[in-house]
């Protein structure tokens, strides 16, 4: 067969194209995470609009809560220092940590520095491990969505998602709960990655609230409905199903 | 940390022991170190059983924590003073639940959440 020669000038177009066009998903990206944030702006601030961008939150000073009560331990809490701050613009070391707790940690951080600041190009230039993780950052900051919506890509392969069991299947199924009931069509939904490991974790952390039980640990033996209920709230709780 | 070493700190020793561990637990927290977390769960219990057991219920001497910086050591207070003063732990996790953000603010949204279907501290 005749040896043929690479097009190296062609090949070279097409890696340009392919970076462009990232560049272009990445800004529309942006545009949209800053739309977000003007869309949650707190109401005291109905006067700033979309040249604002100082973010839902204060960052700069006291909050307004803070300033209109007394300073004591029975009335509204000092500015918050930890928590609220607002996040580094680029929260990634260069060498990804090893731990997957710590990793999970550091795309939040990552994600919350997108929400914030609005800018993806900065993260990831002195550690492009990151970039490896985009679809789960940028899921992270998905909206609260319908319950129709989160089950529109169950089942489907989708980079930053996964598939979320509303009632924990292995403890539904270890109370005798058939897998027609567990994977049925209103116990699945789709989820972002970083979320679906804080409710998971949840479940798994003992709680004050459940006697000092984890959620998990609580819910043995319990209905579906119960069951049911808490992980409807879970969801939106953590800010994943509209209420 | 044993039952008989808490017995003998002060109610104060006892307060700066809780801080030690919840902000240990709050590190365990954000990297998902649960069964640490759950090791720390159950220290931070123990010291809070033994002011409840101190005459009077000396869990309010927690409440000084409410000004700690840490969003995580406030939503422990709150949760662990709740029956002292509901609608004071209800505001400190409300303003955390507003005012943070994840994990801290998914947490509190959760624990309030909790509170409004009845299950709750004791």
């Amino acid at each position: 067969m005749p040896f043929q020669t690479f097009d190296f000038e062609r090949a070279d177009l097409r890696a340009r194209l392919a970076a462009l066009s990232l560049d272009v998903k990445l800004l529309r990206w942006e545009v949209a995470l800053r739309r977000m944030r003007w869309a949650s702006k707190d109401s005291d601030h109905d006067t700033e609009g979309p040249g604002d961008d100082d973010g839902p939150y204060h960052h700069d000073g006291p909050t307004q809560l803070a300033q209109n009560f007394p300073n004591d331990h029975n009335g509204p809490p000092e500015p918050i220092r930890d928590g609220d701050p607002p996040p580094k613009k680029d929260p990634v070391p260069e060498q990804k940590p090893t731990g997957p707790g710590v990793l999970s940690r550091v795309l939040r951080d990552a994600s919350q520095a997108v929400a914030f600041w609005g800018s993806i190009a900065a993260l990831g230039q002195s550690a492009p491990w990151i970039l490896a993780y985009w679809p789960e950052i940028i899921a992270n900051n998905d909206p609260p969505k319908t319950f129709d919506e989160l089950t529109e890509d169950v089942g489907t392969s989708k980079a930053g998602y996964q598939d979320h069991h509303i009632v924990e299947q292995t403890s539904a199924a270890r109370d005798g709960f058939s897998r027609e009931m567990i994977d049925g069509k209103d116990n699945v939904v789709k989820v972002p990655t970083l979320k679906h490991r804080e409710i998971t974790a949840w479940y798994g952390t003992t709680n004050e609230n459940y006697d000092g039980l984890t959620p998990r640990a609580y819910l043995v033996g319990r209905s579906w409905s119960e069951r049911y209920d808490i992980g409807i709230k879970q969801l939106m709780q953590k800010g994943i199903l509209k209420p | 940390m044993n039952k008989r070493n808490l017995t003998q700190l002060s109610a104060a020793e006892l307060v700066r022991a809780y801080e030690d561990i919840v902000v240990q637990q709050d590190e365990s927290f954000k990297n998902a170190r649960i069964k640490r977390f759950n090791e720390q769960f159950q220290q931070r219990r123990e010291i809070s059983h033994e002011l409840r057991s101190r005459p009077g219920d000396q869990r309010e001497m927690l409440a000084a924590l409410f000004k700690h910086p840490k969003a995580w050591v406030r939503m422990c207070v709150a949760t662990d003073t709740f029956v002292l003063n509901e609608a004071r732990a209800r505001m400190h996790m409300q303003y955390i639940a507003e005012h943070t953000w994840d994990p801290y603010r998914g947490e509190a949204r959760s624990a309030l959440g909790s509170w409004d279907a009845g299950h709750r501290p004791t």
